[in-house]
């Protein structure tokens, strides 16, 4: 058998990328940034910064005025909106503030992601209900989100974002509406989720408190330019 | 895992939907019925009476007149109406028996022309005038310029109200569709951020919308069908306006209507939904 080594490509890479809403001042000015697979970083900055118009350019629901987006090796250019969602299928993404289907079970609102892939329900059954095992909602598999805490629904959110096994997850603020003591909850999630399934994690925060508690590399924005990389993103083998 | 839709019932939307498409569909199809059914029969009553021609003779002793009316070029019978039945359709107008039995009654013949070969009346009179017959011949056909004009009037009004009806539908469903699309953004939202395709959230939508209208708008055709169907049941129980039934049975392809209608309503709700909701997404994502 000839062996074939794998050159891993960067999960996302942006190259001089600038924002602008029509004659308004740059939203994002020249941001270059690379996040290697298997990698945990933060994106820090105040609230304003454009944290979250930097997490939508990645989701791709926003195109950038200037420069590039590389994502999973492939430069996102002029693309059909059905090959941007696609792209976006291999994208988890968690919000502060998180919209379910609240007529739907929370097990079937982990699924969606799944099911809009097209498939079958009785191929992901276990698959759902191991993630929401594992992300502490076991109990509340026949639920409905509106029965679920700020905190559990947090969780419903990465179960949701990860249930695809995406290869790389945004979380915009997911700590935002609760406590300190929850907030290191879920930093915990987010970081074993890292680790074991290898996903590229970005997450946003205006929290130093949370960013300290780890030890992983810190993008910080300030007005829409990115004035430091405190450490280099460092991929899990 | 049961696989919920994933657009969420809005109950009190959806019946009054249901509810206004169901009522509009029943009265464009009775509206349509009826103009149907009345061009059908007043077509075939001038048709009937284009070929008719009576022709009265006067003189005492019309010998070989019949044969004469049945050389002439476009006349396909002739019937000679003897005494006894034209006393009887005189004796209505007559209180006393005595009175027709006195009357000097002329011949007359009941004649059956080919309508596409004109003249055929005045050859009639040509005919007899050459054979010294004092005759007077009368085509029925005069009569059908009026109901012509009275079948445009009846056509006109039925499909204005077939059309008024019809735009009311689409509008209807246009726009509810449309409201509840926007009511239900969120789902649209939701979906769009698990990664679904601009399809995918097309289809969620659309299979709502058009199972709905499509549902309603067959009940309201069944409907009138059996409005319909009532009236000629109620009508055959009276004797004496039995002659309404061919206006009001319906003919075998008529019972197409109940799936035409739902089915061009559903389609017109499938573009709806896809113009509508393409729109959205691409506005707000």
């Amino acid at each position: 058998m000839d062996f074939n080594p794998v050159i891993d490509e960067p999960t996302l890479r942006l190259d001089q990328v600038s924002l602008r809403f029509k004659r308004s001042q740059a939203v994002l000015e020249d941001i270059s940034l690379v996040l290697e697979p298997g990698s945990f970083s933060f994106l820090s900055g105040a609230s304003g910064a454009g944290k979250s118009v930097l997490l939508q350019l990645i989701y791709l629901t926003l195109k950038p005025t200037a420069g590039t987006i590389t994502l999973f090796g492939d430069r996102v250019f002029n693309q059909s909106r059905n090959e941007l969602a696609k792209l976006r299928q291999r994208i988890g993404i968690v919000f502060q503030d998180l919209q379910f289907l609240d007529h739907l079970t929370v097990a079937e609102n982990a699924a969606l992601r799944l099911r809009v892939k097209g498939r079958k329900s009785s191929s992901y059954t276990d698959e759902v209900e191991e993630m929401l095992v594992s992300v502490g909602l076991g109990k509340y598999i026949g639920a409905y989100p509106p029965q679920l805490s700020v905190g559990e629904r947090q969780r419903l959110g990465i179960a949701c974002a990860l249930v695809s096994e995406p290869d790389l997850l945004i979380a915009d603020e997911p700590t935002g509406n609760v406590d300190s003591n929850l907030a290191s909850k879920l930093l915990e999630l987010y970081v074993d989720l890292n680790e074991r399934t290898g996903t590229t994690v970005l997450l946003a925060t205006h929290s130093s408190d949370l960013i300290n508690e780890i030890d992983k590399p810190v993008y910080t924005l300030e007005k829409g330019k990115l004035i430091g990389e405190i450490e280099e993103s460092v991929g899990v083998s | 895992m049961k696989k919920t839709s994933l657009l969420p019932r809005n109950p009190a939307q959806e019946t009054a939907l249901f509810f206004v498409v169901a009522t509009i569909c029943f009265f464009a199809t009775l509206a349509g019925m009826i103009f149907k059914s009345t061009h059908e029969t007043a077509t075939q009553w001038i048709t009937e009476i284009d070929d008719q021609i009576t022709v009265r003779i006067l003189n005492n002793n019309p010998n070989n007149a019949e044969e004469l009316i049945a050389d002439v070029n476009g006349v396909i019978s002739v019937q000679k109406l003897d005494r006894d039945e034209l006393v009887s359709l005189l004796q209505p107008s007559f209180e006393s028996e005595n009175v027709t039995a006195e009357l000097p009654i002329p011949t007359i013949f009941a004649v059956t022309s080919n309508a596409s070969v004109s003249g055929v009346n005045d050859a009639i009179e040509q005919a007899l005038l050459n054979r010294n017959f004092e005759a007077s011949v009368t085509s029925h056909s005069a009569r059908s310029d009026s109901i012509r004009g009275g079948l445009q009037i009846v056509r006109f009004t039925s499909l204005t109200i077939v059309g008024l009806l019809a735009a009311s539908v689409i509008g209807i469903i246009i726009i509810s569709t449309r409201s509840a699309i926007v009511a239900q953004r969120s789902v649209g939202r939701v979906l769009f951020l698990a990664g679904a395709r601009d399809g995918f959230i097309t289809r969620v939508f659309a299979f709502r919308f058009c199972s709905n209208i499509f549902f309603a708008s067959l009940v309201g055709t069944l409907l009138a069908f059996g409005v319909l169907y009532l009236l000629v049941q109620v009508i055959s129980n009276v004797s004496n306006v039995e002659w309404w039934l061919p206006i009001l049975l319906p003919d075998l392809e008529d019972f197409l209507i109940p799936i035409v209608i739902p089915v061009v309503a559903s389609l017109i709700v499938l573009v709806a939904t896809r113009v509508t909701v393409l729109g959205t997404l691409k506005k707000n994502t």
